[in-house]
């Protein structure tokens, strides 16, 4: 079945992409009660794990959008006053490759991110990749061969994650 | 400064290099250090981004499902309130507009709903209790608390007892649909009518019913279960199907589908056994209790063990269920073991005759002198983008496909409608779907180009040979393509038009030359296209429309413009715009000549799909708009064609059947439906006017393998 399918690898893909583990799969959750309220009628068959993934990685970018927005002055005095810790499960559920991949990875503007997560970790095609993110095949290919020479250069994580694996 | 050979080096991880560009990227490699370490650090980044893990607690996940199915018809979880007050007041003013303009047209439209009694308590529909009688109209769901009962009268077919904790809602009902979704509780249907036209969605299955009684459970954690009182009720989930005959249970879990069919008096050890077969992993401890616990009358259930059951255990459960039933005449241990679906099908008759009394496959066929759509089966293979060829001697041939990204078949196999099985015959040089298959002249069967399982367009051509079901190869295309089309011309040769030539769309068209066996260039459409249609009409022309001319899947790289191809001129030229961009949709011949236009995609894939359709008349070389399809459809290009009486089969991209009819210019939906939506289907006509449908996407990604027989 469809959830048990795709939403192990939509928090992942969430997860990654926001670094956040709460709003990751709040958003899982979102995205796939939109499936459901809608049906899957208007879904060609096939398509709703490409719908699922499109939908989640716009719901991510209105949430990344939210948080540059409110980190002006006043939440900048919030954070210092309450600054925002991983909980403790949090910290045991990530092992030191996955903390240092993830850190690495949100030093990729957020499309070079989308694309390099779904082409190495989903395994989509380009041309399935483009659907996700409803841009050319052309842009793909160009945003995961960025996405990979901006890390290939980021030495410091590049010899930390060596290390830890 | 950067190499300029590093973003090959990406596209050679990602395996998007034409072979000759593999071997010019290889020499470089040799000589460039940067690019050597950067392709060792970009396989490095792939196993880094991969192992990216986070422990995953399976029961908090079920959780999660539960609470988006209890919540789904409800407020999401976090709203989403981007309007300011102001928009907000507009928009509840012209709701409130709309609303009773609705209220208005509602009233004098047929209402549809199930007359409900109340047999004990007070039963609700929606928030409004029940009292005596009351309505459930399509949408709203009934509940019944634990000490309240209700029955329902389902349309003019039969009846549904509603037990106490239990909430159903009314999803369709038409003449030949009737369909309910039960989500948690227990109801009891007796139903007097032809077969599927009775639905019940549950969250682990959807309930079909043949004729019968049954009543149907649904647990907190989603499971069904089913008890069948008389006749046969089909429980199926995902593709996969038990059917359930009377004084028999089944279950269906979440996740997994339907369970085995097995016999209320069945031992309970066998039972157990069963379920941990069937939804616990059970493995060879389970298969030992089957075997050892089995009775005659367990020939059933374990038939679907012996379907399902991993290879190494298929020996043993197949030599218990021959020492209780025989194997039936022209089927042997060999074709079984391979499962042969012909074989395992002819057994199944066998047995359920000898443990149930009648034989599923014998009752709904003679019953179904009214039906116009039954199963047939599954071919050898799961398939979609596949091809389905009518032979001269009267076969279909099935060719290729895909059956999961980056699995594509160079599998064969033939249809025989004299005996109704598929069997397999040659294989293809290459594996492809998106490929084209053409009967030229002689029998042959003409295969062209398609993609391979690294998303690589094909240039190479095979024929099929049916005295001998072999595929050799025969001359290359100019250009690799797939998502082409091809028509088999008046001269007898084969006009290939556009295509994609690995992510870019072609606009060159080559012509086939059967006897000589090569392909040659003839000239250019007025635009690259692929995912058009080409048509030959009456006079000889082919009409060529729409399609996407690549790059950005959106309006505007797909194409309204429409084109004639003259094969004694062999020059392509612009005749006028369809009235809407489309690609991926259909167009056929009529028999007055005119050419219907259906569906298909105005540009950003299924977001944009359409049911619009329009005719294009050569006389007067004008496109005109017509009623639209019941559904919007694309990708059905490959099962719609025109039947024996002159009228369209639609059937594919959707679950229901349509029949365009060219009287009216009007289309209607047909009886009976495949189960599932699909796309990249195919639908072949035999000489006696039935349709064989086979294969296609289902909804939960997997391409199906199964297949079925339409007759007008």
């Amino acid at each position: 079945m469809i959830f048990d399918e795709t939403y192990p690898s939509l928090c992942r893909f969430l997860e990654s992409l926001l670094g956040n583990h709460g709003a990751a799969q709040d958003i899982a959750q979102e995205s796939f009660m939109r499936l459901f309220r809608q049906g899957t009628d208007g879904i060609p068959a096939g398509e709703a794990r490409f719908w699922l993934f499109g939908v989640a990685r716009n719901l991510a970018l209105n949430e990344i959008r939210n948080k540059k927005r409110r980190g002006g002055f006043f939440d900048k005095i919030l954070e210092t006053l309450y600054p925002q810790r991983p909980n403790q499960a949090e910290v045991f559920e990530r092992d030191e490759a996955t903390r240092l991949a993830i850190e690495m990875l949100q030093t990729l503007p957020e499309h070079q991110r989308a694309v390099l997560l779904l082409r190495e970790q989903e395994e989509m095609s380009y041309r399935e990749i483009a659907e996700v993110l409803n841009v050319s095949q052309d842009k793909v290919k160009v945003d995961i061969f960025r996405g990979r020479n901006a890390l290939r250069k980021n030495e410091s994580y590049r010899q930390k994650l060596s290390s830890s694996q | 400064m950067d190499c300029n050979y590093l973003e090959k080096i990406s596209l050679l991880v990602d395996g998007k290099l034409s072979p000759i560009e593999i071997a010019e990227t290889q020499n470089h490699l040799a000589a460039c250090g940067e690019c050597r370490q950067a392709e060792i650090s970009f396989l490095a980044l792939r196993e880094q981004i991969k192992s990216i893990q986070f422990n995953r607690n399976a029961t908090a996940d079920r959780k999660v499902l539960r609470e988006i199915l209890q919540t789904r018809k409800t407020q999401s979880v976090k709203p989403i309130w981007p309007f300011p007050p102001y928009r907000l007041a507009t928009a509840g003013t012209m709701l409130v507009v709309i609303g009773f303009a609705a209220i208005f047209l509602f009233n004098r439209l047929p209402q549809k709903f199930w007359e409900v009694t109340s047999v004990s308590g007070v039963p609700k529909i929606g928030a409004e209790k029940v009292a005596g009688r009351g309505r459930l109209k399509i949408g709203e769901w009934l509940e019944t608390d634990d000490s309240s009962e209700a029955k329902i009268v389902v349309a003019d077919i039969g009846s549904v007892e509603v037990e106490p904790g239990t909430r159903i809602r009314l999803i369709e009902t038409r003449p030949d649909e009737h369909r309910l979704q039960l989500e948690r509780g227990s109801i009891n249907a007796r139903i007097n009518a032809p077969p599927r036209l009775f639905y019940v969605n549950t969250p682990s299955a959807t309930v079909i019913d043949y004729g019968c009684a049954y009543s149907l459970s649904v647990e907190d954690d989603g499971i069904t279960t089913l008890h069948v009182t008389e006749g046969w009720v089909s429980l199926m989930l995902n593709g996969r199907e038990s059917l359930v005959p009377a004084s028999a249970f089944a279950k269906s879990k979440l996740g997994i589908g339907p369970g085995t069919p097995f016999f209320e008096d069945a031992s309970g050890e066998f039972i157990d056994a069963l379920t941990r077969f069937d939804f616990e992993n059970g493995g060879s401890m389970a298969i030992d209790v089957l075997i050892a616990k089995s009775r005659q009358r367990d020939a059933l259930s374990l038939w679907y063990v012996l379907e399902r059951v991993r290879e190494s255990d298929r020996d043993r459960i197949f030599e218990r269920l021959a020492a209780f039933i025989p194997l039936p005449e022209n089927t042997t241990r060999e074709g079984v073991l391979a499962r042969n679906r012909g074989m395992l099908d002819a057994w199944k008759e066998t047995i359920d005759v000898t443990s149930v009394g009648e034989s599923f496959i014998g009752k709904n066929q003679n019953a179904g002198n009214s039906r116009k759509l039954i199963s047939v089966g599954n071919m050898t293979a799961s398939r979609a983008g596949h091809t389905a060829t009518r032979l001269l001697n009267g076969k279909i041939l099935i060719v290729g496909g895909m059956q999961k990204a980056s699995v594509v078949l160079s599998s064969a196999e033939i249809f025989d409608p004299t005996n109704g099985k598929f069997s397999p015959t040659g294989g293809m040089q290459f594996a492809r779907f998106g490929h084209t298959a053409t009967l030229l002249p002689g029998g042959l069967v003409l295969i062209v180009g398609g993609t391979d399982a690294n998303e690589n367009s094909l240039p190479m051509a095979e024929v099929y040979h049916p005295a001998t079901g072999v595929f050799a190869l025969t001359g290359n295309l100019n250009a690799a393509r797939s998502n082409h089309r091809a028509i088999l011309l008046e001269s007898g040769k084969v006009l290939i038009t556009g295509g994609n030539a690995n992510h870019s769309a072609l606009s060159n068209a080559e012509i086939y030359d059967p006897e000589k066996g090569i392909f040659l260039s003839a000239g250019n459409m007025t635009a690259p296209r692929e995912f058009h249609t080409a048509t030959l009409l009456a006079n000889g022309m082919v009409l060529i429309t729409g399609g996407k001319t690549t790059g950005k899947p959106s309006a505007e790289t797909t194409l309204s413009s429409a084109e004639l191809y003259n094969p004694s001129l062999q020059k392509f030229t612009l005749v006028g715009n369809m009235t809407e961009r489309r690609y991926s949709h259909a167009a056929i011949l009529l028999t007055d000549g005119r050419i219907s236009i259906m569906g298909g995609s105005r540009g950003r894939a299924w977001k944009d799909i359409i049911a619009s359709a329009e005719i294009f008349d050569p006389q007067r070389k004008t496109f005109d708009k017509i009623a639209e399809m019941s559904l919007p459809r694309f990708n059905h290009q490959s099962a719609t064609l025109r039947l024996s009486d002159g009228r369209i089969l639609i059937a594919g991209a959707g679950a229901r059947l349509e029949i365009f009819d060219p009287t009216s210019d009007s289309f209607h939906a047909t009886l009976g439906n495949v189960g599932t939506g699909r796309i990249f289907s195919t639908a072949t006509l035999f000489e006696n006017g039935e349709v064989l449908i086979t294969g296609g996407y289902n909804f939960d990604y997997p391409p199906t393998a199964s297949a079925w027989l339409y007759s007008p």
